[in-house]
């Protein structure tokens, strides 16, 4: 790994993380993910509602690891993402928890928690999963994937500039 | 510099306007294109630096995903993307830390600065544009950006932009001097005109043009002035033309008068002795071309000057205008008659072919003047004497003409009046014995060379004396003895009449009261007197101071005087008689008989005696009409109770008659001859006086 890059990358993290207090135990890949699913809400639109159905905030819903848990609380605390400046909420990926986001580590099938299309982000690696977005790691570097065909059905505004960082994937 | 004003000064007005014009122009256009300049200057440079700042921002907003994901080449690429834009220099995306993610840069640029120091937002330092401004996401920043733009195009578009105002400048220049000339071409135009006018009248003086009206502005004003200002001139003209020409015609009247005054004779009209010697230098010329002859008159007044002094100027004047108007009724129309001064005239005869043609003219100008001429009651007759001399035998030229004909002149008046003579050669020699006499008359008045004989005169019945008669001699070594009338007509001419008369006055009453001293018979002198003495205003003052000087007692003093003396201003003679009467002095009227005048006024004279002429007495006794005037005068004398005395009595026949017609006193040959003082002493010694 070219040490130049190895410390912009970091540097990179870091930068997001000055104020995070728990990361003893997380990887750096782990949180340059969740820095990465936090980068994510930035270039998504949600279509619009009227009145209760209105979103006033972004779920972002998390399994497995207890700690990226708190990483990721840690890390959207107080910040607010996106042209309606909503709040990005951390939930645990459960039944009848409405998510917006959800970064799946683990394989479950597929839930049914809302009507609310959710963007299922995960692994490649992850193969019970059919993520919206993945992640996958080429030349030591985070990169992720994105199936523009499932985010189409969600019904999601996804940025050209989030598309234009990852690769495309295909159905076939 | 000097130079250049000069040049000003020297070149027109209307030039100096459309330089001024040119040079306001060039400065307003100046000033504009500076402005321009500066614009478009500060323009480009705000339109470059907000240019790149929209690159900036552009660049950054397209760069923070790449920038939120650590996508290098994604960044990378993006600031690829500036170097489609030849200015910029180089482009650094940061992340918060100042750590470099991606970086554009030409060959051979550097970053040239230090971003950690630099403060967000545009930046020109040296001649370099910077755009340094944080790259935000949410708002949060999430890097830097920055941006380095050079100024090459800058400078190119400041020098384009030089070189456009620089065109427009000339351009506007041009055409504004172009406008300019044109304006200024109507504007000038009738200002031409004026000059021209002003010029026109300047070189020719004449004020005759006008210019039309060409409007109410300031310059039709002027034009309106000009003309009024000429109207008036012109008026002025006009006037100082006619005072001019009446000046002019005064001048030419003037210079008419001056030429006749200076050519002519007031009095008579006829031309002067000046005119005269032109005519005379004129007529030998042409004598001389037509080989002709031509001659000059000469002609004198004979008794003029006793007439003038008698009859006064007036009479004497107007004497002297009759004559001319004779001479001149005489003459033919080619001849000239001049008064050359005095009583003395001139005539100019041309033409002549023989000796013969003039003596016809000289007779008839003696003939004419002989006749009587009547002024202010006077029967006046006057004669002439007539010296000739001709061209060109008697001289060659006008100086030698005069002279001879003058000298002829008087060789004519001693053969008596109306006389004409023609010059001879020999008659220089008695002009110069002339010259002689005169001068040596003035010598002998100066050294008392006269003296005084006398003529006893005797009381006629008793045969004594009763009186002397002192007659003036004049003894000159060279010319011997003189009669008075050899001289005394030339003292008279010369003006010594009156000192010798003085001198006579004075040596007799001195002679007459020496013999008294003497213890001599007392007698009584007598002296001639000339009515030129008698009528000097110091006549009584001058014979009173001789008696005192002399202690003569009056009464032996007798003044004999001629009828002449009361021909003109008798009153005043009168006077001067009447006062010489009261001193007790005799008064006797000398030559009587003679004269032309009047005796009506006999009675009212103060005389005591009148002394019969002697060419009565010397016809006595050969004419009855001769003796019967003798009788007559004596008769008369004593009708008015005045004594009467004979002169030139040579005979005893002659003193009988006289006596026997009752005249009083005898003088003459007969009893004496006139006697030197000595002889007279002794002639009263030897005869009683009466």
């Amino acid at each position: 790994m070219n040490p130049m890059r190895t410390f912009i990358s970091l540097a990179l993290v870091l930068s997001l993380m000055t104020s995070l207090s728990v990361q003893a135990e997380l990887s750096r890949t782990d949180k340059l993910k969740a820095a990465y699913l936090f980068n994510f809400t930035k270039f998504l639109q949600w279509p619009d509602a009227e009145g209760r159905f209105a979103k006033a905030e972004i779920a972002l819903c998390l399994d497995g690891n207890p700690e990226f848990f708190d990483f990721m609380q840690e890390l959207v605390k107080g910040r607010k993402v996106g042209v309606k400046s909503l709040p990005v909420k951390i939930k645990p990926y459960q039944e009848r928890v409405t998510c917006d986001v959800a970064f799946l580590v683990e394989e479950y099938p597929s839930l049914k928690q809302s009507d609310t299309p959710v963007l299922l982000v995960s692994d490649m690696s992850n193969s019970s999963v059919e993520p919206s977005i993945a992640f996958y790691v080429i030349d030591h570097k985070l990169r992720f994937e994105i199936d523009f065909d499932a985010v189409s059905d969600l019904n999601l505004t996804i940025s050209s500039e989030l598309l234009k960082l990852s690769r495309r994937k295909s159905r076939e | 510099m000097n130079k250049l004003i000069s040049w000003y000064k020297r070149i027109s007005f209307f030039k100096k306007q459309l330089l001024v014009a040119t040079l306001v122009t060039s400065i307003t256009l100046s000033l504009a294109s500076l402005m321009l300049y500066g614009k478009f200057y500060t323009d480009y440079k705000a339109g470059l630096m907000s240019g790149l700042s929209a690159k900036e921002a552009l660049v950054s907003e397209t760069s923070r995903s790449a920038l939120l994901f650590g996508d290098e080449e994604a960044a990378q690429a993006i600031l690829n993307s500036l170097s489609a834009f030849p200015a910029t220099r180089y482009a650094v995306l940061l992340d918060n830390a100042f750590t470099p993610v991606a970086q554009f840069s030409r060959t051979d640029i550097r970053v040239d600065i230090d971003y950690q120091s630099l403060q967000p937002g545009n930046h020109f330092l040296e001649q370099e544009l910077y755009v340094f401004n944080p790259v935000m996401m949410d708002g949060e920043q999430i890097g830097y950006l920055i941006i380095s733009a050079d100024t090459r195009s800058l400078a190119e578009q400041r020098n384009q932009y030089i070189w456009i105002l620089l065109l427009v400048f000339v351009l506007s220049l041009v055409v504004s001097f172009f406008l300019h000339w044109r304006l200024q071409y109507f504007i000038a135009a009738p200002m031409n005109k004026l000059v021209e006018l002003v010029g026109y009248v300047a070189r020719n003086r004449r004020y005759n043009k006008r210019l039309g009206n060409t409007g109410s502005d300031e310059l039709g004003t002027l034009v309106t002035g000009v003309n009024s200002m000429l109207d008036t001139i012109e008026e002025h003209e006009k006037q100082l033309h006619a005072h001019s020409e009446r000046l002019e015609s005064l001048v030419a009247l003037r210079t008419e008068q001056l030429f006749n005054r200076a050519n002519y004779d007031a009095l008579t009209q006829l031309p002067n002795r000046h005119l005269l010697v032109d005519r005379l230098n004129h007529g030998i010329d042409n004598a001389v071309r037509e080989n002709s002859q031509m001659a000059l008159m000469f002609l004198d007044l004979d008794r003029f000057k006793v007439i003038n002094d008698t009859l006064g100027h007036s009479v004497g004047d107007e004497l002297l205008v009759q004559v001319a108007q004779k001479l001149s009724a005489v003459v033919r129309k080619a001849d000239s008659v001049c008064r050359w001064g005095g009583d003395e005239f001139v005539i100019l005869l041309e033409h002549l072919h023989s000796k013969d043609d003039i003596v016809p003219l000289a007779e008839q100008i003696l003939f004419s003047l002989s006749e009587p001429i009547e002024i202010s009651g006077n029967q006046l007759h006057v004669s002439t004497s007539i010296g000739i001399a001709r061209f060109p035998e008697d001289g060659k030229d006008s100086a030698a003409l005069l002279e001879h004909a003058d000298i002829s002149m008087y060789r004519a008046k001693e053969q008596g009046p109306s006389q004409y003579c023609f010059f001879e050669a020999n008659m220089l020699d008695g002009s110069v014995q002339r010259l002689s006499l005169e001068h040596k008359l003035r010598l002998a008045l100066e050294n008392k060379s006269f003296h005084l004989v006398y003529q006893p005169q005797v009381c006629a019945d008793t045969g004594r004396v009763c009186g002397i008669e002192a007659l003036i001699r004049w003894q000159d070594e060279e010319l011997g003895l003189l009669n008075p009338v050899q001289f005394l007509p030339v003292a008279e001419d010369v003006g010594l009449m009156h000192s010798l008369s003085l001198w006579v006055l004075e040596e007799a009453c001195t002679q007459n009261a020496s013999w008294q001293a003497q213890g001599g018979q007392k007698a009584r002198v007598a002296v001639n007197l000339p009515a030129s003495f008698i009528m000097h205003p110091n006549a009584v003052n001058q014979i009173t101071d001789i008696l005192d000087k002399t202690g003569l007692a009056p009464k032996y003093l007798e003044i004999e005087i001629t009828e002449n003396t009361f021909i003109s201003n008798t009153d005043h003679a009168i006077k001067v008689l009447e006062q010489l009467r009261a001193m007790k002095i005799n008064i006797a009227v000398d030559d009587f008989g003679t004269g032309y005048s009047s005796m009506s006024y006999l009675p009212d004279l103060p005389i005591g005696t009148l002394k019969i002429d002697g060419s009565f007495v010397r016809q006595l006794g050969d004419d009855e009409a001769n003796d019967g005037i003798i009788q007559s005068i004596i008769t008369l004398g004593k009708s008015l109770g005045l004594s009467l005395i004979a002169e030139c009595v040579e005979s005893k026949e002659q003193a009988s008659k006289l006596r026997d017609m009752g005249c009083d006193m005898i003088q003459g040959y007969y009893y004496s001859k006139p006697l030197s003082a000595e002889k007279t002493q002794e002639f009263l010694s030897e005869t009683k006086v009466a």
